[in-house]
């Protein structure tokens, strides 16, 4: 079908609208980040110079506007090792399942299948209160352990229905060959099926590590002291007090929306699959 | 089929159900049971009854987090299916530059939500993003975004910004799998691009915009992050939707009882949602 004049000048009005909606607060974002702090003061839209001191303050400096007893790269660790260990937990029993439910018949696969979507979507706040009471029980109150116990509810139902998804699309035939050939289905699965299945495991595990990395809900619950803040709990302590330090604040930002977006944006293609995908076809 | 290969079948998903019902079933359980209980934080839990639910009622807070939980929610799922849908169309047509336009207009999707919260929070502070803006056009008479007035505008606005991508891909991927010889069909049939929309492309894209729909409804209804970050369910109790409610009720008010029943309430609204997402994901 030709392009007709009209279409495409909506077409033009509907990219550009689009494209400044999403430009507006990512302006600022970026440009506060690397731009001198005085700059706010003057009403001044385009910076006045580009520095890097805000990134600089923020990672080196005790003074980087949050609590000063403790400083900015120790909330960094402690949410790199949170979303690391969740991923790798996680990983360890969801392939198994994902595979499970993908592969070997069993009475009640439906149940399950759609047990593990109810726990996709189930909404964290309803049972938030429980798992406060239920954490402090086991003495696990305050502490990562704790926290990455909690983000499992979130990492798990995703990446089990993901790899589910991923495995129904690999063709079956080299797995039934080594069955015939009389390998079992876990060492199919560990032997054949795994190393051919790298990419959508490299792309779930990602995405894992992102959702971990993002979650404030439970973290503000259950983490009580400064040296066990994960990042977006440290980063709202910036914006609590009197005083907004901006450029230190937009700074830790983009430094903790970097690592998903660039890992979303390389990715792209897998997003949608998950849920989408069945509905697709 | 023996009763231990039977067994073993389960042995796959064992692990994950195992642990999915003791930190989901169970704690929905007792959220249940809390809400019988009169509780602070730390203190002794008393058995009370229905007494809880009836507090929430007739105070009139659960009624008036529901409402304002679906005036954030109807407009936000409104406004993110039309962008996505807009943007979708305009992607779904070759020209120079798609790809970098579809990688620039899915970048809020991929930023944490709490790193959009705080984007906003400068963007519509007095003086911020905005009113900066609108200052060098030459408004200077601006009001505040945050302010009773305008705080769910603005709470949507951003739930909109960062959400209409999700559905822009969804439908996307939904439009590339309608086989090209729909519509070449239909312009032999001399149909314009008007009703070839109606008649053709939004029907076969019903069951893509249902699921997008529904699922994007749970997740707003449920939005917590971005609300609390930046308002806190303030001013005053202006933007206390549910899930803002419930925390606040629990952790900024002590009052465990009362906050376990308003999320067992809400509870139902999400079952049904859930309920339909798993049925039309399951029709294949």
């Amino acid at each position: 079908m030709k392009l007709s004049l009209t279409w495409r000048i909506v077409s033009i009005i509907v990219i550009v609208g689009l494209s400044i909606f999403v430009a507006l607060p990512l302006y600022w974002t970026f440009t506060i980040a690397f731009r001198p702090n005085m700059d706010l003061f003057t009403r001044r839209i385009i910076p006045s110079k580009f520095t890097l001191q805000n990134i600089k303050d923020v990672l080196l400096s005790n003074n980087w506007g949050g609590f000063e007893s403790v400083p900015f790269f120790v909330p960094l660790l402690n949410s790199l090792l949170v979303a690391s260990s969740v991923t790798v937990m996680s990983l360890a029993i969801s392939i198994f399942a994902g595979y499970g439910l993908a592969r070997v018949k069993m009475q009640g696969g439906q149940f399950f299948e759609s047990f593990i979507l109810f726990s996709y979507v189930f909404p964290p706040f309803i049972i938030v209160i429980a798992l406060y009471n239920f954490l402090h029980r086991i003495h696990l109150y305050n502490s990562l352990f704790g926290l990455m116990l909690l983000h499992l509810i979130i990492v798990v139902p995703y990446s089990t229905w993901t790899l589910r998804g991923y495995f129904l699309t690999i063709p079956q035939d080299i797995e039934d060959a080594a069955l015939v050939d009389g390998l079992s289905r876990v060492g199919t699965l560990l032997r054949i099926v795994l190393p051919s299945a790298t990419p959508g495991i490299a792309s779930t595990a990602i995405f894992s590590f992102t959702l971990s990395w993002s979650e404030l809900l439970f973290a503000m619950t259950i983490i009580d002291s400064y040296e066990k803040f994960t990042l977006p709990i440290a980063l709202r302590t910036m914006v609590i007090g009197d005083f907004v330090n901006w450029g230190n604040l937009m700074a830790g930002v983009v430094i903790s929306m970097l690592p998903p977006m660039l890992f979303y944006l390389a990715l792209q293609r897998y997003v949608v699959s998950g849920l989408t995908a069945g509905a697709v076809k | 089929m023996t009763l231990q290969r039977k067994f073993h079948q389960y042995l796959w998903v064992l692990p994950v159900v195992i642990l999915l019902s003791f930190l989901i079933v169970l704690p929905l359980f007792w959220t249940v049971w809390l809400s019988f209980q009169e509780k602070m934080v730390g203190g002794k839990a008393i058995f009370t009854g229905i007494k809880n639910y009836i507090d929430i009622l007739k105070r009139g807070e659960f009624l008036d987090g529901l409402w304002k939980s679906l005036y954030f929610t109807v407009p936000s799922i409104f406004f993110k299916l039309l962008l996505g849908l807009a943007a979708a169309l305009v992607l779904n047509n070759p020209f120079r530059g798609r790809n970098l336009i579809r990688m620039w207009l899915f970048i809020p999707w991929t930023i944490p939500r709490f790193a959009v919260a705080i984007m906003f929070i400068w963007f519509f502070r007095r003086g911020g993003g905005l009113d900066l803006l609108l200052y060098q056009m030459g408004m200077s008479d601006t009001p505040f975004w945050l302010g009773p007035k305008m705080v769910m505008p603005a709470m949507i606005f951003v739930n909109v910004w960062k959400g209409f991508p999700f559905f822009m891909v969804g439908i996307l991927a939904g439009l590339q799998s309608i086989p090209g010889e729909v519509y070449e069909a239909a312009a032999i049939d001399g149909a314009n691009r008007v009703q070839t929309f109606w008649r053709i492309t939004l029907p076969l894209l019903r069951n893509v915009i249902m699921i997008l729909v529904v699922l994007s409804t749970i997740w707003t209804f449920a939005e917590f992050d971005v609300i609390y970050l930046i308002t806190q369910g303030g001013p005053g109790t202006a933007s206390e939707t549910l899930p803002i409610l419930t925390y606040v009720t629990a952790f900024r008010l002590y009052n465990m009882g009362d906050a376990a029943a308003i999320s067992v309430l809400a509870l139902p609204i999400f079952l049904v949602l859930i309920l339909s997402l798993v049925k039309l994901t399951g029709r294949r």
